[in-house]
């Protein structure tokens, strides 16, 4: 497979998912689309460099969190304001809830929003984390388990759920 | 309070289709070549995009090296946001996009555009610009060329006028390798430097420009600076003078300049001080020169980006004639600390007439 067809796979396959993640972490629509593009840009780029030595996703991951990284540093990234974190939940019932919510994982700091969305959101595990942001497992867990405790607080009696 | 459907949710956004769109148009347009040079043999990306012998790419290099950078090569030969490759590992290079035609055979021709000042004399003088082919023969064409008159930084008040050399674009083939024109050009009454360039909007800007450090004197005329670039690079930079400033009284002519020194490498480097001489000698038309000065600036290049240490010089207010202000520049630069240094010298002149 050549890099351009990678690059095309695996965008077919997790481009929506990469673009949640951009988007919720940088809560712009217009930096995520720029940063999406650039994802796979560098994944074309860097597809003949690939060992295989992880799963592809995990390796579009690491990519993904670099480039973040690197859009915020660019950027010097202003925190999203509320009047943008209502265009990321859809107006439904619960909207004030899930808004709150959004701000308050946003409260995190970038790497318990990035471990608390891959995994509990995204259901990644934590090899798989802790691969793509290149950090140890144990890393992982315990950045995991101090964000969640930090959300259980916040949601109250309804946060054991989490 | 239910997580669970805010997570939903959460996954329910999907990409608009504009940036899907844009997102594929990229990559198919985007078709990558991969390559291998060694950095002994390269100096800047531009030339390694010709040792692939590419067309038009964008390079993007693979870890391991100092940059990370993208760069155009344009068919002619023209390329944009050179960065100089240091020692580094050889390189795995990537060149996009598609529409690249990988070229058998030599590197695209690189021409060059060079600019002249002969005998210059007053506010008006009339330089020259050569525009030369170099390599085998190939046609090239490129657009109209440009010069433009710059007031140096530190002039004071800015100046910026540009002249059209040429209105049409400049072909060059194997049987016209090389054209000349000549253009007048003037700068306001004020005493200073500027600097003076060819260019064209094809042309390769890394190569495009002359430079010519012209120090106008007041009634006295253009003079020309001399700015080295020496092929120690990779070292040391170019080495050079400029010119920052003239002060005219009824006693006397001053003139303040830099020499100027510097290489990137350098500052990664644990190199201590340099030792660095400089003479001024002062030459009579072809007569003997006489040493009126020396001495020892004793730049530090380590941790400085720009060396620079300034100079000042009295124009000879005895003399009507052309006076050449002459540097000879020693560097020692020990290559590591327990390394014995190494030496170079460079010279150039500096032709100033007193303006009184």
């Amino acid at each position: 497979m050549n890099p351009s067809e990678a690059s095309a796979q695996l965008f077919e396959s997790y481009g929506n998912e990469v673009y949640r993640y951009v988007r919720f972490i940088l809560g712009s629509d217009v930096e995520a689309d720029d940063v999406v593009q650039e994802i796979f840009v560098q994944v074309m780029k860097s597809w003949n460099r690939f060992e295989h030595r992880s799963h592809p996703k995990t390796w579009l991951w690491a990519i993904t969190n670099n480039t973040i990284k690197r859009a915020m540093r660019q950027k010097r990234h202003i925190p999203v304001q509320l009047q943008e974190l209502r265009t990321l939940s859809a107006v439904v019932q619960n909207s004030d809830f899930f808004i709150d919510l959004e701000a308050e994982i946003r409260r995190l700091p970038l790497a318990q929003q990035q471990v608390f969305l891959q995994r509990i959101v995204h259901d990644m595990s934590s090899a798989q984390t802790a691969q793509s942001l290149g950090w140890s497992e144990s890393k992982v867990k315990v950045t995991l388990h101090r964000a969640m405790t930090h959300l259980r607080q916040w949601l109250g009696p309804g946060g054991e759920e989490l | 309070v239910n997580f669970e459907e805010w997570k939903t949710r959460y996954h329910e956004v999907k990409m608009p289709e504009d940036t899907k769109l844009k997102v594929m148009d990229e990559i198919s347009q985007t078709n990558v070549r991969s390559g291998t040079v060694d950095h002994r043999k390269v100096k800047s990306l531009s030339k390694i995009a010709t040792s692939l012998g590419a067309a038009v790419a964008v390079i993007a290099l693979s870890a391991g090296l100092l940059y990370q950078v993208r760069h155009t090569v344009f068919t002619d030969g023209t390329q944009h946001n050179i960065k100089t490759l240091h020692t580094t590992p050889a390189a795995t290079v990537v060149v996009y996009p598609p529409t690249i035609e990988l070229l058998d055979g030599p590197p695209p021709m690189t021409p060059t555009i060079t600019t002249n000042v002969n005998s210059p004399t007053g506010r008006v003088t009339k330089l020259t610009v050569n525009v030369t082919l170099h390599g085998n023969a190939k046609a090239v064409t490129f657009q109209p060329v440009t010069l433009h008159v710059d007031s140096a930084p530190g002039n004071g008040a800015s100046y910026h006028r540009s002249y059209t050399v040429t209105s049409q674009g400049v072909h060059l083939d194997a049987n016209h390798s090389s054209v000349q024109y000549h253009t007048v050009i003037s700068v306001p009454p004020e005493s200073g430097s500027y600097t003076v360039f060819a260019d064209s909007p094809t042309y390769n800007p890394s190569n495009r420009r002359e430079l010519i450090n012209l120090l106008y004197v007041n009634h006295g005329g253009f003079y020309r600076t001399s700015t080295i670039t020496t092929n120690l690079h990779q070292q040391v930079g170019d080495v050079g003078v400029t010119v920052t400033r003239v002060e005219m009284t009824p006693a006397r002519t001053r003139i303040f300049f830099y020499l100027t020194g510097m290489g990137a490498q350098v500052q990664s480097q644990p190199w201590g001080n340099q030792d660095t001489t400089v003479q001024q000698v002062l030459e009579a038309g072809s007569g003997n020169p006489t040493t009126v000065n020396s001495m020892t600036l004793g730049w530090s290049f380590g941790p400085i980006p720009k060396a620079q240490r300034q100079c000042e010089w009295d124009v000879d207010p005895t003399r009507t004639d052309t006076q050449q202000l002459k540097f000879n520049l020693n560097l020692l630069i020990p290559r590591s600390s327990a390394a014995k240094p190494d030496q170079y010298k460079f010279s150039f002149t500096l032709p100033v007439t007193n303006g009184h």
